[in-house]
């Protein structure tokens, strides 16, 4: 119990937040100071990202093109592309959980693939 | 009641034609869902030699290390190498094929954080895929991390900067400066 408490007080230090120390340093204390703020083109940028990285993700379930020899008819069938593809547009992190739990639906379509079709 | 007889079938057959386009065109954006995107019909043609033979170890996953410093991130894309060293892949949605300084902060501590966190050995070369909106394909370039003292001074510093020991220095690029919110409170610290 005091381990569990003692690492719910140290606070992780993010990739992210240590990274824009090399963009501005006096915007790590303000934003410390006063609360991160963004325009509006910064917000819509970051969406664009998080649709991106949700993208990237869904290939990178879909297909495992990384093995040499691997390419697109290897890929998930069109149908789990297209039920991925409809959470392209959510935020991020719900994009990712429900791409999460299409691993196991993209598995069973996998072993249900012709053998023939490499 | 030839008029009439004309109205009356005139109704259906436009409400078919209707329902006939409309499945059409329905039944085309299906279609056109189902198709993969011209990225996605060579999805590996970005990557590079290296990782021609690696598989996909780790995708969106969070990562924490905890002792000395707790260090946390959430990596894009980990491959492993057929010698089992895992390497960095981070996306970028941007204009320019350009890899800034804070790139390179930020897998460093993905290196750190999934060293620590899965105690595998990571590549101190990562790579940093730009996603051009305006390209078909994605454009890769690789990087030299920076090692675990570097990124523990830039970790002290940070502490320092926040606790008001060290002070800020202002962004080396004034380009910066003209789009930040905080433009207005930075001139009063000035």
């Amino acid at each position: 119990m005091a381990i569990l408490m003692c690492k719910r007080e140290i606070p992780i230090l993010w990739a992210s937040r240590l990274a824009e120390m090399a963009i501005c340093e006096r915007r790590v204390v303000l934003q410390h100071k006063l609360g991160r703020r963004s325009t509006s083109a910064q917000r819509n940028a970051m969406r664009a990202g998080r649709r991106e990285h949700a993208a990237m993700h869904r290939e990178s379930l879909g297909c495992n093109f990384a093995v040499k020899g691997l390419s697109a008819p290897r890929c998930s069938p069109r149908w789990v592309i297209l039920l991925l593809g409809m959470m392209e547009r959510a935020p991020r992190s719900v994009a990712v959980r429900a791409t999460d739990a299409f691993k196991h639906l993209v598995r069973i379509s996998e072993a249900f693939r012709p053998r023939g079709r490499q | 009641m030839r008029v009439r007889a004309i109205g009356t079938h005139a109704v259906p057959v436009k409400t078919g034609l209707i329902g006939l386009l409309t499945g059409v065109l329905g039944a085309l954006l299906l279609w056109r869902a189902c198709l993969p995107r011209a990225r996605e019909r060579h999805p590996g043609a970005w990557l590079p030699k290296e990782l021609e033979n690696a598989t996909i170890a780790y995708s969106e996953k969070r990562f924490v290390a905890m002792p000395p410093t707790p260090l946390g991130a959430i990596v894009d894309r980990v491959y492993r190498r057929p010698d089992q060293v895992l390497v960095l892949v981070e996306f970028k949605r941007r204009d320019r094929l350009v890899v800034y300084e804070s790139d390179i902060v930020e897998l460093s501590v993905q290196r750190l954080a999934v060293e620590g966190a899965s105690r595998e050995k990571v590549s101190e070369y990562a790579y940093v895929v730009v996603l051009a909106p305006w390209a078909e394909t994605r454009q890769t370039m690789r990087v030299r991390l920076y090692s675990k003292e570097r990124v523990h001074h830039l970790a002290d510093r940070r502490n320092g900067l926040l606790k008001g020991v060290v002070p800020p220095r202002k962004a080396e690029s004034p380009g910066l400066c003209e789009c930040c919110v905080f433009k207005a409170e930075c001139r009063v610290i000035e």
